[in-house]
């Protein structure tokens, strides 16, 4: 177990280099001259040249890049170029409305999912099994950008139960966060019904039948269990597309996230905010991702216990 | 002894008229309490099915059609569900083949036998884990108080199998349903497990009923022996009658079929010559081969160690003549065939073939080299390319050593090659998926033969075979070998397919080759004691006219 | 013919066509009629016009095709260089699979179609940008799968049988190989279309797509979430368009791997 842990944490740590570096890298693929993309041609020459060593621009790459690394590490992201305000400061303000957010959005689809799933397998061809499946692929098929005005129009305009868009109050929170959930409810039911078929098959459920435990015995003690392990894994790869949803969420409904952060900073051409916040989402992905894996290795004893 | 179980007229079938698939089709047997059952048949024959329908654990596609099942003189099938739990695991207890795949990975061996304890026997904390670790000690696991909170990966695949036998004995049954649980493991494993059921059996007196294909097993345990073809039964008759005569032609087919050296000496002795083309100097000489895995660990896959999979291995192997690599599971003689294949580059060591050391060329010239030697694989299913004909599989080995000007020339070799392997030329427009297993063998054969080897690698070959496939094969190979002059490496677990092919014969163990020598030689009068313990776990068909 | 085939078969029939068409019909997803902004369906315009006097189902064609290009252009360079990469990496090893394994990690840590966003964001809109930002996310994933379906196909005992018999490695590459990983590769490159068709949209919707006054569904959507109020047909077409063109891609791509044997016998 404790080999296991270091190497995922070491691997995991690897990655996050590689991600800063791309995400360092991102401002040199700016077409042109990145300094006069951010300031427009009219730019004074002075302007530019001060833009350009602010950013370390004429420095070189290798320099450039130790430099970044150096400066991500202590959490100094510089500043915007559109509000001139610490982008640290500015990351703290929205971190906390994509935090809920996000966590809304999986307790919804966790609540719609795992019901829905484990009674689709267990009753396999039933009328059970059609409409959840039937549930899941329109959900997987319906884009979170169409989601969001459907919702909308329905609830806000037709019913005008919710408000349009804002962050105000918990009745604001409820459209955003069905939007995210059942886009990842729908993924997660498949994975819940599909991963418990498969484990259904097992020698080893025929042979717990053979020694005469109740159905009820054979699922909960010796399916579902076994049926988690994958699914855990899948949740956390899927908690990406959720973040990702989450850029478009927030835009819809002017959700002041992260994810809309990035969206105003590429229409500002404030490129220092939106590699910040392309950084600070991978990087709470890759977090994520090692707790799920650290998570599966914890709760299978055969990697917990080692090989 | 009174009835335990009584089968009338069982027919479970898959699916539904005309086209129905009758698995098991109108069988009847008694068992009486405290007698070993066995259910003799190959692979298809309704076996398996005969024993969930007993238990009514079918799958969904299969259905009882007719009959009855009486445990005491009651009828099973007319139990409700509810009542049926308790004839499972409390009444009749099941072990199946795979003991890897039949254990629940994320419960504790006392886990999965207390459960079976407390639904059968209401035994509940203390009193139940007094009984685990007592069951556990029962079927003779070492450690029990330590290793009952042990998950069943950190169990070998013996261990397993006892595990189960553990879960089976707790609902303390009358009748115990043995799916063929011996077949997985190695042959000394076997031993023991069946040693123990036999010990298991006269201390609690319990029936079993015993699943297996296979006649030496079946001769050292039953009482009774019924003999399972397509689904029915075709001889039912007490150990001694049926070893001394099976009535029935399908019985006396299996005898027939078993490979033995009784059988090799007849058949040397009708066509009275000693192999022709046995020459003196050797063909292949492989000169302290090893073969080693290095074990990476960490982030830099820094190499920490060495699976020494094959260990300084030293054979020779002369034109014309077989040699026998035995073996169990793990001990390294498939990767001793692929080390003198080059198909794994060996670590150090020679493979002098003909001549030239194959493990100093490269690229081309070993390209060419080739076609001296070829393998014939265990899984007939994996070892062809499911998305080629047959034509183009047999022609492939053609094309890379340049053999046929042109395509029709090559096609009338294919044809040649069939007929040569006792399969038709019109089976080359085929896919391998519409052959059996013992076809697709031959077809292997024939691909083999295609670039005109001199030492054919013959990995297990026979293995996956039921009996009577298994023993036409191994004609066809000794047919092959008087014809052209072939020499082969038949690598085997199987002792008795050892008697029946091979000239001479290595004993491998943990990468090394333990004992070497004439087959009579080792075979009658081992000298190494793995070898002696090796043979001395062989299931002998044991009758009452032969000694 | 199979009935259940019928209904996504159909759907992707009349979107290959109608995309394919586009160019050769008498359109004008660009003229502007300023007395009929924001009007409702009417009998001329059977989905109505949009904020600047617009026929949608003009648009909706020219979207059409939009998409189309987008999905197939993406899925085509990933499954071609995601494939050759991930055979290559798995029937060599050693550091150059370590290396690939090192690269598709990083690749796969960016969550979504975000690194795609901020490609497309950063090298500017338009269409080409988002077809070249797509296909850099787009062939990790099929790197990965070839690479892991290789490795389980480069140890079934066929493919030592043609190495034992002396088969070059591109014969072998060709012939036992790609044909026996092609199954899991196409169902994968079917739901990539159906994501790289949602992708297209997003990045459209997002702004960073194709540009004004070119037509995308997603950034028809766009235009339409300000007037959901007065007009919510601008918002409903595209976005049933969306819907079904995926939903019959997803249901062709279940069909798929329910048919195609995955796992190798």
């Amino acid at each position: 177990m404790l080999n296991y842990l270091y190497a995922r944490c070491i691997s995991a740590i690897i990655v996050i280099l590689g991600v800063s570096t791309i995400v360092f890298l991102l401002i040199h693929i700016v077409p042109g001259d990145p300094v006069e993309v951010m300031l427009g041609e009219a730019a004074q020459l002075a302007d530019r040249e001060e833009l350009r060593s602010a950013l370390g621009l004429d420095q070189p790459l290798l320099q450039q890049w130790i430099k970044y690394m150096y400066q991500v590490l202590h959490l100094d992201l510089g500043t915007s170029l559109y509000s001139k305000r610490e982008i640290s400061s500015i990351l703290a303000e929205r971190i906390p409305a994509t935090l809920v957010l996000a966590c809304a959005g999986i307790i919804i689809a966790i609540v719609i999912a795992l019901p829905m799933g484990i009674l689709a397998a267990i009753r396999r061809g039933s009328p059970w099994d059609f409409y959840a499946m039937t549930f899941s692929m329109l959900g997987v098929s319906i884009p979170n950008f169409w989601m969001g005005p459907l919702l909308i129009i329905i609830f806000s305009i037709g019913l005008g139960w919710f408000p349009v868009s804002g962050n105000e109050g918990a009745g604001s929170l409820i459209l955003p966060a069905l939007t995210l959930g059942t886009a990842l409810a729908a993924l997660l039911s498949r994975m819940v019904r599909g991963s418990l078929l498969e484990v259904l098959n097992e020698d080893y459920i025929r042979a717990a039948q053979a020694r005469g435990l109740s159905d009820m015995t054979v699922i909960l003690r010796h399916g579902l269990p076994n049926a988690a392990l994958p699914v855990i894994t899948v949740l956390g790869m899927q908690l990406g597309s959720l973040l990702a949803g989450a850029v478009i969420t927030e835009t819809i409904f002017s959700w002041p996230g992260v994810g809309q952060l990035t969206i105003e900073s590429i229409q500002n051409r404030d490129y220092p905010v939106v590699q910040a916040c392309i950084l600070l989402i991978s990087l709470s992905y890759v977090a994520v991702n090692l707790l799920t894996d650290l998570t599966y290795a914890f709760l299978d004893p055969r990697v917990r216990l080692g090989k | 002894m009174s009835t335990l179980l009584e089968v009338e007229n069982l027919k479970t079938w898959f699916g539904e008229g005309e086209n129905a698939i009758r698995a098991v089709d109108g069988i009847d047997f008694k068992i009486s309490q405290g007698e070993t059952f066995v259910l003799l048949g190959e692979s298809g024959c309704g076996k398996s099915i005969t024993a969930l329908s007993i238990m009514r654990l079918l799958p969904p596609a299969a259905k009882i059609k007719s009959g009855s099942v009486k445990l005491n003189g009651k009828n099973l099938f007319e139990l409700p569900e509810y009542a049926m739990r308790d004839v499972r695991g409390g009444k009749i207890a099941m072990i199946f083949q795979e003991p890897q795949t039949s254990l629940n990975p994320v419960l504790t061996a006392g886990q999965q036998i207390g459960e079976t304890l407390q639904c059968h026997k209401g035994l509940k904390g203390r009193a139940q884990r007094d009984r685990t670790i007592e069951l556990l000690n029962a079927v003779g696991i070492p450690e029990a108080e330590r290793r009952i909170d042990e998950y069943p990966h950190q169990f070998s695949g013996g261990m397993k199998q006892r595990i189960m036998i553990a879960i089976a004995l707790a609902g303390e049954p009358e009748l115990l349903i043995a799916d063929e649980p011996t077949t997985a493991l190695d042959v000394t494993i076997q031993a023991q497990i069946l040693q123990l059921l036999e010990k298991l059996q006269q201390e609690t007196g319990m029936a079993i009923l015993f699943i297996t294909h296979d006649l030496g097993v079946t001769s050292g345990i039953a009482d009774h022996v019924a003999v399972m073809y397509a689904g029915k039964i075709v001889e039912i008759n007490s150990r001694d009658a049926f070893f001394a005569a099976p009535q029935h032609e399908y019985s006396r087919h299996l005898f027939s079929a078993l490979p033995s050296r009784e059988k090799r000496n007849r058949e040397m002795a009708e066509s009275g010559k000693e192999n022709k083309h046995l020459s003196d100097s050797p063909l292949l000489t492989v000169n302290d081969l090893k073969v080693h895995y290095p074990i990476r660990k960490g982030l830099f896959k820094k190499v920490v160690g060495y699976v020494r999979a094959v260990d300084g291995v030293t054979i020779e192997i002369r034109k014309g003549q077989t040699v026998a690599i035995v073996g169990e599971s793990g001990s390294g003689k498939t990767t001793m065939g692929k080390g003198i294949l080059q198909l794994i580059r060996p670590t150090d060591g020679g493979v002098l073939f003909d001549g030239r050391e194959l493990t100093q060329i490269t690229g081309e010239e070993l390209r060419r080299k080739r076609s001296d030697i070829q393998i014939v694989f265990q899984d007939p299913y994996s070892s062809m390319n499911p998305r080629m004909m047959i034509a183009d599989i047999v022609e492939e080995g053609m094309l890379a050593q340049g053999i046929g000007k042109n395509r029709g020339e090559r096609m009338q070799r294919v044809d040649k090659l069939l007929e040569q392997v006792g399969l038709k030329p019109e089976h080359k427009y085929r896919y391998p998926h519409e052959f059996s297993g013992g076809q697709r063998q031959r077809i292997c054969i024939a691909r083999a033969l295609a670039v005109e080897p001199k030492l054919i690698v013959c990995d297990e070959p026979t293995s996956a075979l039921d009996v009577s496939v298994q023993s036409q094969i191994l004609e066809l190979l000794k047919e092959l070998q008087e014809r052209l002059g072939l020499a082969y490496l038949f690598i085997t677990h199987n002792i008795s397919v050892v008697e029946y092919i091979a000239h001479y014969v290595a004993v491998m163990y943990d990468g090394k080759i333990v004992e070497q020598g004439n087959v009579d030689e080792v075979l009658y009068q081992p000298r190494h004691p793995y070898t002696q313990k090796l043979l001395s776990a062989v299931p002998r068909i044991k009758t009452a006219g032969r000694r | 013919m199979n009935n259940q085939l019928s209904f996504p078969a159909i759907v992707i029939f009349i979107w290959c066509v109608i995309a394919l068409c586009a160019t050769f019909l008498p359109l004008h997803p660009e003229v502007i009629i300023l007395e009929k902004i924001l009007m409702p369906p009417e009998w001329q315009a059977w989905l109505g016009y949009d904020d600047l006097g617009r026929l949608i189902a003009d648009r909706m064609i020219m979207g059409a095709r939009t998409s189309l290009l987008v999905a197939f252009c993406v899925v085509f360079v990933s499954l071609l260089v995601g494939t050759m990469v991930g055979i290559l990496a798995a029937w060599f090893g050693g550091w150059w699979d370590n290396i690939t394994v090192f690269v598709i990690d990083i690749f796969i840590a960016f969550p979504g179609i975000l690194l795609a966003i901020a490609l497309a964001g950063l090298l500017g809109p338009g269409i080409t940008n988002a077809v070249i930002a797509l296909s850099i996310v787009g062939w990790v994933g099929f790197a990965r799968l070839a690479r892991a379906q290789t490795l389980t196909v480069k140890h079934r005992e066929h493919v030592d049988a043609a190495r034992a018999l002396g088969t070059g490695i591109s014969r072998i590459a060709f012939r036992h190989l790609l044909p026996l990983i092609s199954a899991p590769l196409i169902i994968e490159a079917t739901f990539a279309i159906a994501g790289t068709v949602i992708a297209e949209a997003s990045l459209s919707f997002l702004g960073l797509g194709v540009q004004p006054p070119e037509a995308s569904w997603g950034s028809m959507i766009r235009d339409g979430t300000r007037y959901m109020l007065v007009a919510p047909h601008m918002v409903l077409a595209p976005g049933i368009a969306v819907f079904l063109v995926v939903l019959s891609i997803n249901l062709l791509g279940d069909r798929l791997r329910d048919k195609m044997d995955v796992r190798l016998g």
